[in-house]
């Protein structure tokens, strides 16, 4: 009977899967050898943020995933600006970047195979990542305000109390 | 009393345990991800719908399954289907990826391979194969083997509907690549070959095999960058881009400036003004996983991109150049200019028979830079954009000006020979586009979480026919409008309040019509007729859209109204996508 109720138990541990990422993710940098998404995590968390220079809730939200990138890169926390830009605008991504001096990294996923493994549907789409590599906030949109919570988000996965 | 949780013996249980014991072993260290989009619309004018489209992520260490289902009944564009619609199963290891499945991949700038599923235009050339890369240090090799079956519209054969595609070519592919990682420096070489099959208009069965070779170079450093991609196809086609940038920190009064220059040369095949959309029975000219760069400007504003100029990837030769400036801390002022244009003139004989220098083949004299000629196809566009955040960042403001003109069809080019044996032109006939746009986007925020959007979109628009007759000598211009212009507003007014919820209502409207609309029936709604004292009915579209966050895991649309129809544009392929009239469209984004 005790066999029985830990079968029972063991499937109904089964069936509450953990909402890990693929640490394996192989992301795609502007310039030079592709990394995995590993080599990030291994340092803090990271904010996978999925945008293209024709979105305008992304280009108003950009600024502050600068702030944010500046801010907590020493306690480890990393921002990767992900575009989702086809060949139709993809050489403007590196000008882009550029001319608003953003210093968190890019890279190109034109196909948006990266973006789908991550369930994003909408642009702008967040997906805040602990270092285990476990999904710990998202958010579709951009609406303005919505830096605050992000913010708390990020100092939450951090251990900062605000 | 023994039922299958009772097995009539100790062995047997145990034996009956076993497999489930290590399933949910080996389930526990699964995990995944899925999210389901449901998107429901129904309108006066019959543009219903109803999509579901549910993506599962599974993780299991280093594989990845990846499935998309689909029940849409009908979708906004395209069949109906209810069952699978993507999967693949990728491995990544230190030595080797792969996936088995449909594969959707970008090399270089998309010259020789870029396969993508975009369902705004209902285009797909996702490949059903297997995919292996092997990096090793500094290279990477890679190879691809599968199957493609693409489905398009054309008019040439019977079926054509502007909701669903009525060709469908197969295709079978092999490719490689090898590409060298270096420090600054990027450099791959690409082969593709792909055998055509599908039927002609007389409905016979065509073969045609394909084969391209492509170089592809990409440098990088803080002061310059540098893309280049040259392609050879079947010998006798070729394509070629390039992307130049300079960039200089503290250049005049700017934080920073960027010079850039892209340029493009696309030739895969010679075709006459009448033919030169044909998919049916002409099957030379570059094939549609060679999705390449445009070097156009890509628009957000509603009015500037309905107006996107049509790319012809076997036919093009245009440059993109620009400056962007960046000052006053978060004020970036932009300024580009692109021309393109085909390359060579079709003329018409006395029996009005189109001809070409080379008679069809490709052997013709290509320009280096595009022409502004009227029988060359050009499009051109002046583009200034200024946007930003003031220092406190509680306002946002874009301003853009847009000049585009484009001749987007040469029906008649007539050369004769008068009496001194010299060609002359004696008639000619094409449509054409000229356009004068000013969108401006503000956005302000009352508190932390509350903010004001709001838009508004002005565009001149002269659009008809310019012919020339023998008769009279004379260039005539026909309005396709019943005005000389057409004068569209757009007016978007919205109010958001992070992170929960948004509001926003559109005016879309104009003073006048095309003579020839596809859809000529109007069903105006009740925000129409509310606001008809300001606002013409006939010639209004408006829509009240409204988005909810549940919370970070479901997110409800919901929106009324009427939207304007018009030419959509994506990746660089242009579908008619109909009005919606007088309906509701109720979309539900869910993750689990």
């Amino acid at each position: 009977m005790l066999s029985i109720k830990f079968l029972f138990l063991s499937f109904a541990v089964t069936l509450s899967f953990s909402q890990n990422i693929d640490k394996n993710i192989i992301l795609n940098p502007l310039m030079g050898k592709k990394i995995k998404l590993e080599n990030y995590l291994s340092n803090g968390p990271v904010l996978i943020n999925f945008w293209a220079t024709w979105c305008a809730p992304c280009i108003k939200e950009m600024p502050y995933l600068d702030q944010f990138e500046k801010k907590y890169k020493d306690k480890g926390f990393s921002v990767l600006a992900v575009s989702v830009d086809n060949q139709k605008s993809l050489s403007q991504v590196r000008s882009f970047i550029k001319t608003k001096k953003f210093s968190f990294d890019i890279f190109l996923d034109p196909n948006m195979q990266i973006f789908k493994k991550l369930n994003g549907n909408l642009m702008p789409t967040n997906v805040l990542i602990d270092k285990s590599g476990k999904v710990v906030w998202r958010h579709y949109g951009y609406l303005p305000g919505d830096e605050k919570k992000m913010e708390e988000q990020i100092l939450n996965v951090l251990n900062i109390l605000p | 009393m023994y039922s299958i949780f009772y097995p009539k013996n100790k062995t047997t249980f145990k034996l009956f345990l076993f497999p489930f014991f290590h399933l949910s072993i080996l389930l526990s260290q699964v995990s995944y991800s899925s999210s389901l989009i449901s998107n429901f619309a129904t309108s006066k004018n019959n543009f219903n719908y109803f999509e579901n489209y549910y993506d599962l992520n599974l993780l299991y260490n280093n594989w990845n399954l990846w499935i998309e289902m689909e029940y849409s009944n009908p979708p906004a564009l395209g069949y109906g289907r209810s069952g699978m619609r993507n999967m693949r199963l990728e491995y990544s290891g230190k030595k080797a990826n792969l996936k088995i499945g449909d594969l959707y991949e970008f090399w270089g700038n998309g010259l020789v391979l870029n396969s993508l599923d975009d369902k705004s235009i209902d285009f797909n050339n996702g490949i059903k194969g297997i995919y292996l890369n092997t990096p090793y240090a500094f290279l990477e090799m890679d190879f691809l083997i599968g199957k493609q079956a693409i489905n398009r519209s054309s008019n040439r054969i019977p079926g054509f509907n502007e909701r669903i595609h009525n060709y469908r070519s197969d295709f079978n592919i092999l490719g490689n690549r090898l590409k060298l990682n270096l420090d600054n420096i990027d450099i791959s070489l690409h082969y593709l070959s792909a055998k055509q099959n599908d039927r002609t208009v007389d409905d016979s069965l065509s073969v045609f095999d394909h084969e391209i070779i492509g170089l592809n170079l990409n440098y990088f450093s803080n002061y310059f960058g540098f893309l280049f991609e040259l392609v050879s196809k079947d010998n006798n086609g070729n394509g070629l881009f390039s992307d130049i940038n300079i960039y200089l920190s503290d250049f005049l009064f700017t934080d920073f400036t960027t010079f850039g220059i892209g340029y493009k040369n696309y030739f895969f095949s010679n075709r006459s003004p009448s033919n030169r959309w044909d998919i049916v029975d002409d099957k030379s000219g570059y094939i549609p996983f060679q999705q390449m760069p445009t070097v156009f400007m890509a628009h957000n504003s509603i009015l500037i991109s309905r107006l996107t100029h049509v790319i012809d990837y076997n036919d093009e030769v245009g440059y993109n150049a620009y400056i962007k400036m960046n000052m006053l801390r978060n004020s970036t002022i932009m300024l580009s200019y692109s021309l393109l244009s085909r390359n060579s003139e079709w003329k018409m004989n006395e029996n009005f028979e189109w001809f070409s220098e080379s008679n069809g083949s490709s052997n013709i004299t290509r320009l280096f830079l595009p022409t502004k000629d009227a029988f060359f196809n050009p499009a051109e566009e002046i583009y200034l954009e200024i946007d930003g955040y003031d220092n406190k960042d509680i306002f946002y403001y874009k301003l853009a000006f847009s000049k585009m003109n484009s001749v987007v069809d040469i029906f008649e080019n007539q050369w004769l020979m008068n009496d001194k044996n010299n060609l002359y032109r004696s008639s000619f006939s094409y449509e054409l586009k000229d356009a004068i746009s000013v969108p401006l986007s503000l956005m302000i925020k009352l508190s932390e979480r509350n903010s004001i959007n709001i838009a508004f979109e002005y565009q001149k628009l002269k659009k008809g026919f310019k012919t020339l007759s023998s008769n009279t000598n004379n260039s005539q211009f026909f309005s396709n409008f019943t005005k000389d212009f057409q004068f569209n507003r757009y007016i978007g007014i919205g109010f958001s309040s992070s992170p929960k919820w948004s509001i926003n209502l559109g005016i879309d409207y104009t003073d006048t019509e095309e003579r020839i609309v596809l859809e000529k029936e109007r069903f105006s709604n009740k925000i129409e007729d509310l606001l008809s004292p300001i606002f013409d009915p006939s010639l209004t579209w408006i829509n009240f859209e409204s988005s909810y966050n549940l919370n970070q895991n479901y997110r409800l649309s919901i929106s009324y109204g009427s939207k304007r129809g018009g030419v959509y544009c994506s990746n660089g392929i242009c579908r008619y996508i109909q009005p919606f009239e007088n309906g509701f469209n109720f979309e539900v984004i869910a993750l689990f």
